[in-house]
């Protein structure tokens, strides 16, 4: 469905990604891994448009994605929850969900689209008024995602979804993943929690410094005692 | 007594219009982060249009406003296509000298077509006298025009799919092209809203003023003074601070003189700005 070949990047003078091939199958969630600056956000970045690759190719169902705008790549049906959510502060909760339907086909299903978020998520129904800038960070995150969802993407890339919560919200957000995940959607998801990421995923790649150390199914991960130890903390 | 409520009927009235006037200047800073500098020469332009139309060729002047806020829009769009787009991401000093040429040619262009001379429409609009307040039909009829059509905007900016992604990009435009938003679209709108505005604001003038070339200096320094006394790009917070401005000019007017009153005006400005640097309601963020 989707996939990065070759895929060379750099953040500012600093070679983030080094000649990275990955690929997200179709109704799967695809994790990757790794510590902080290990390129991870830069992946994204590039799939969605916002950093331009120096070389290399992204495909998306068979497309070549990494030569179009970022509003462009998100018509095809790519979401991307950036790392902290990424509210527009000031908007409504509603507000906030009604812009995640701003793509042509989103519209014309929004009461239909809206009804079905607020069921997953009925908090969202109760705030529907609140300024977003006021919730807490989990809520914050919950509505992220539920944004993103309100467009209807074939793919939801989420960068770090547990980043700054606290554990027992960290438990709320992967237990929607999984949800999100069993109706149908296929993820992409960066973490640096790698135990719980392992738990949803179908298959994992684990960065360091902008190149691919290991990657396979939690299987993989499970058996290898040197990435758990050196890598994962585990 | 019976002065300062008439004074104060009059700054609430002139308030009213100047919120309309800073509107526009204000919605192009918060979503494309440009000021414009050249805002009150395209009203002074937009009456020019205005006046060509109507006492010129003898259009309706209802006519002539609506083809004057077209034309308007369009310069809008041309500003964007022409200097802000290959702008964008150029240093901000660059803007704002490109953005503050347009003053001259503005300028110099009016003066090449229409002259020094003072131009205006005659139209006969009686004072209202109620009780021992006397208040000019024109002043009201640009304060009430002037409110609806910012309720417009404001339903327009609230309800729409389109008014919505105008205030996501002002927000975090980055967020807005995960969206599905194109900014390249919206700044075209920002920019032709703006620009009808100025043909707005230029028809609600036709009836109290008559136009020269360096009509609109004073009214992008005063527009430019209210979005940054409200905090600039914070809507509401212009609103508010043209109210203001609008009752400090015609209370302080009534009580000294004229020109005492716009020393006035700017030494609040001034003092506030010294307390308040981000404005009254400014997050305080340099963006």
């Amino acid at each position: 469905m989707l996939k990065v070949e070759n895929v060379t990047a750099f953040y500012g003078e600093f070679q983030a990604l080094s000649n990275i091939t990955l690929e997200v199958k179709a109704g799967q969630t695809t994790i990757v891994l790794g510590p902080n600056g290990a390129g991870k956000t830069t992946l994204l970045k590039s799939i969605c448009g916002l950093e331009k690759i120096r070389s290399g190719a992204v495909y998306f169902e068979n497309q070549r994605i990494d030569t179009m705008n970022t509003h462009k790549i998100a018509e095809l049906g790519i979401a991307l929850v950036p790392e902290g959510g990424r509210l527009f502060p000031n908007l409504s909760v509603y507000e906030n969900l009604k812009i995640g339907a701003y793509l042509h086909k989103a519209r014309k299903n929004f009461q239909e689209t809206i009804e079905e978020i607020y069921s997953l998520f009925p908090i969202l129904k109760e705030r529907a008024k609140q300024i977003a800038g006021s919730m807490s960070g989990g809520e914050r995150q919950m509505l992220a995602v539920a944004r993103s969802l309100m467009s209807k993407p074939k793919i939801l890339i989420l960068d770090e979804p547990s980043a700054g919560l606290a554990p027992k919200i960290i438990l709320h957000m992967f237990s929607f993943v999984e949800k999100i995940k069993k109706s149908g959607y296929s993820i992409l998801l960066v973490e640096q929690n790698a135990m719980k990421a392992l738990q949803v995923a179908d298959y994992a790649y684990l960065f360091e410094s902008g190149k691919i150390v290991f990657e396979g199914g939690q299987e993989d991960f499970d058996k290898n005692e040197y990435i758990k130890k050196a890598y994962l903390g585990l | 007594m019976e002065q300062l409520l008439n004074a104060l009927i009059n700054g609430i009235l002139l308030g009213g219009v100047l919120a309309l006037l800073a509107f526009g200047l204000n919605l192009i800073f918060g979503v494309v982060k440009i000021i414009h500098m050249a805002y009150g020469q395209f009203v002074m332009l937009g009456f020019y249009i205005i006046y060509f139309f109507c006492a010129t060729l003898g259009l309706p002047i209802t006519m002539s406003v609506i083809i004057g806020v077209v034309i308007m829009a369009l310069f809008g769009a041309l500003t964007q296509l022409s200097l802000i787009k290959p702008l964008l991401s150029a240093p901000r000093v660059n803007q704002l000298l490109a953005l503050a040429s347009l003053i001259i040619i503005v300028e110099n262009l009016a003066m090449f077509i229409w002259g020094a001379d003072y131009r205006g429409i005659p139209m006969d609009m009686p004072i209202i006298e109620i009780g021992t307040v006397f208040i000019r039909s024109s002043y009201l009829f640009a304060f009430i025009g002037a409110l609806a059509v910012l309720g417009l905007l404001y339903l327009f900016l609230h309800s729409t799919f389109t008014g919505l992604a105008i205030r996501a990009v002002a927000q975090d435009m980055e967020v807005a092209k995960l969206m599905g938003v194109n900014p390249g679209l919206i700044y075209y709108i920002t920019l032709m809203t703006g620009g009808a505005l100025t043909g707005v604001v230029a028809a609600f003038f036709v009836p109290i003023y008559t136009v020269h070339p360096h009509f609109g200096s004073s009214f992008t320094i005063m527009a430019f003074i209210i979005v940054v006394l409200g905090g600039m790009g914070n809507l509401l917070g212009g609103f508010i601070s043209a109210f203001i401005i609008g009752i400090v000019t015609s209370v302080a007017a009534v009580l000294t003189t004229t020109e005492v009153a716009d020393i006035v005006v700017l030494v609040i400005f001034i003092m506030v700005m010294l307390v308040r640097p981000q404005g009254i309601l400014g997050k305080g963020v340099a963006t």
